[in-house]
């Protein structure tokens, strides 16, 4: 009996550990970009496909790796990687949203909202407001959503060079595929 | 006479081409010419940033380096391969010269371009002038001496820009007054390709003085002009006054439509000496669906109007790709057509093949193979010419 009991008690551990621990994750590839602007229609767009979802139970974290960031130009990629986001020393951008920031919607359905989350980008985190849009397909939820940053605030320089000088507000984009279980 | 001179003066200059503008860029995704460019709408002189981008994305590389390898530009980015200039001043020349070897017929050695380009920048200010000089009477861009027809003269003082500008709301905004290019359709390097000969609308020789503003933003950027005259072209009669204008709209990453319109007035036309009311209206595509690739396309519709003869009803037509097999080695193909209204049976066709590669840093060597099928005004048979042209830039 005693030994049932310590049996009880570990099975059911072990399998409140497992609902803890069996959140979002994501499936399929994802994407992650910003985009910035300078003067006279300067743009400038920087591309990564390294993007994960991380889960504690009561904080969606998603995970950029920044080392792999394109901006169509091998010149610009390296000073982005180098000189401004310096991605040896801080490789990843993340932005972490408590559960309850978003309404999942329901199977076959796609909502829309807004929340807040912390966003971190080179070793400095700040609150920020985001915007995303959910499709739950079969229990694969589709999501995408985008936040301005102010890279001053996260105090990373202001990208410039030859004279031109990109705003230090830009748009960070994310779309990824997750599923919860 | 006069009007002999000005044809003759188009023929020589039929083998140029002029500063470079590269509506190819679209590859990188840059819509907007003002970064790399002094002039708002591109072509003609660099900027600092223009330079830079011409050394990293322009020369030809072997190997394209990856992230890792990405060198910074080479010094010899700068003036004249080495000065560095203080921020307010920009210097810079644009020689070209060559050769034109028509099938069946003599080679023809050709100097097309020797220009100095400056431009002071004091704040908002703008001021740019460029001033060089041409060989057998250039034409409508040069100042001195004036000659044409039974006045020949073999070296002439060519000015084809100098203006003064304002730049606004980040430098998306700039109003222009002075003589400077027109703003109507894809600004291609080929300058006597069909579109821009028959809109007179060539960077090379086709400049006008007048008031203009532009306007470069994230997603659309264009370019409104009222035309005053060519004041290096007289009397007063021949001088166009109207408006040119275009503007161009990203519709997807990498491709971009655009809209142009020109309506010119002048008293006096140079082939018949009538009053005449020109049109040009057109619609313009850049679109890179690889990333070597790019697709160049403009159709415009042409239409001449005199008061003692029926209207003529035309039209000038490109497209283009851009392949670029390595960084700095570009093969492009053209295909044209025009027809001009005057009685041709049929339009002219035409098609180029071309190869241009920019071998060192402010060097470029180019060679064009030209097809053309040019129709006449009835009964003259149509003419089909096959000619060579090879070409030495030094943009310094």
């Amino acid at each position: 009996m005693r030994l049932f009991s310590v049996r009880a008690v570990l099975t059911s551990s072990l399998l409140l550990a497992g609902v803890a621990l069996a959140g979002w994750t994501k499936t399929g590839d994802g994407v992650a970009s910003f985009k910035g602007v300078g003067p006279a229609g300067f743009k400038i767009e920087g591309k990564t496909r390294s993007v994960d979802v991380k889960d504690d139970g009561k904080t969606l974290t998603v995970v950029v790796g920044l080392k792999d960031l394109e901006t169509g130009i091998d010149l610009r990629d390296k000073h982005m990687r180098d000189k401004y986001l310096e991605v040896e020393k801080f490789p990843e951008a993340t932005l972490a949203i408590p559960h309850d920031e978003i309404k999942w919607p329901d199977e076959g359905k796609s909502g829309e909202g807004s929340g807040k989350g912390t966003f971190s980008v080179h070793g400095k985190s700040k609150e920020i407001s985001f915007k995303y849009k959910i499709t739950n397909s079969g229990g694969t939820f589709a999501i995408e959503g985008e936040a301005p940053v102010n890279f001053k605030e996260h105090d990373v320089n202001v990208p410039s060079y030859m004279g031109i000088t990109v705003k230090p507000d830009i748009t960070v984009f994310a779309k990824f595929n997750a599923k919860k279980g | 006479m006069r009007k002999l001179g000005w044809l003759l003066a188009v023929a020589v200059a039929l083998g140029g081409s002029t500063a470079a503008a590269f509506p190819w860029m679209v590859k990188h995704d840059y819509q907007s010419c003002a970064v790399c460019h002094v002039d708002p709408s591109g072509a003609g002189q660099l900027t600092p940033y223009g330079r830079a981008q011409s050394d990293v994305l322009l020369r030809w590389r072997i190997k394209k380096p990856t992230a890792d390898e990405a060198q910074e530009p080479s010094p010899t980015t700068r003036f004249l391969w080495f000065i560095d200039l203080p921020e307010v001043v920009n210097l810079s020349g644009n020689f070209r010269g060559g050769a034109m070897i028509p099938v069946g017929g003599a080679p023809r050695p050709l100097f097309m371009a020797a220009d100095l380009y400056g431009t002071v920048k004091v704040d908002r200010f703008v001021f740019h002038a460029s001033s060089g000089l041409g060989l057998r009477n250039v034409g409508p861009a040069a100042i001195l001496p004036q000659c044409g027809g039974d006045k020949p003269c073999n070296a002439q003082w060519v000015a084809r820009e100098f203006w003064a500008g304002a730049t606004f709301a980040d430098e998306a905004v700039m109003v222009r007054a002075g003589r400077m290019f027109v703003p109507f359709g894809l600004r291609n390097n080929e300058h006597f390709m069909w579109v821009r000969d028959t809109t007179n609308t060539d960077t090379n020789l086709d400049q006008q003085v007048g008031v203009s503003a532009s306007y470069n933003g994230e997603k659309l950027r264009g370019e409104v002009m009222g035309l005053l005259g060519n004041y290096q072209l007289g009397p007063d009669a021949y001088r166009e006054r109207g408006y040119s204008a275009f503007a161009e709209y990203t519709v997807l990453s990498k491709l971009y439509l655009g809209l142009s319109s020109l309506i010119a007035v002048s008293q006096a036309d140079l082939l018949l000496q009538l009053p005449q009311v020109r049109h040009a209206h057109g619609v313009t595509m850049r679109w890179s669906p690889l990333e070597p690739l790019a697709l160049l396309a403009e159709v415009d519709f042409l239409a001449w109007q005199q008061p003692t003869r029926l209207d003529r009803l035309g039209f000038a037509a490109l497209v283009q790709a851009d392949f670029e097999v390595m960084q700095g080695l570009h093969l492009i193909g053209s295909v044209e057509g025009q027809h001009t209204g005057s009685q041709e049976r049929g339009p002219s066709v035409g098609g180029w093949v071309s190869a241009a590669w920019y071998v060192l840093p402010h060097v470029e060597v180019r060679l064009d193979a030209i097809l053309r099928r040019t129709a006449r005004p009835a009964p003259d048979p149509a003419t089909v010419g096959f000619t060579l042209l090879g070409q030495l830039h030094f943009f310094l």
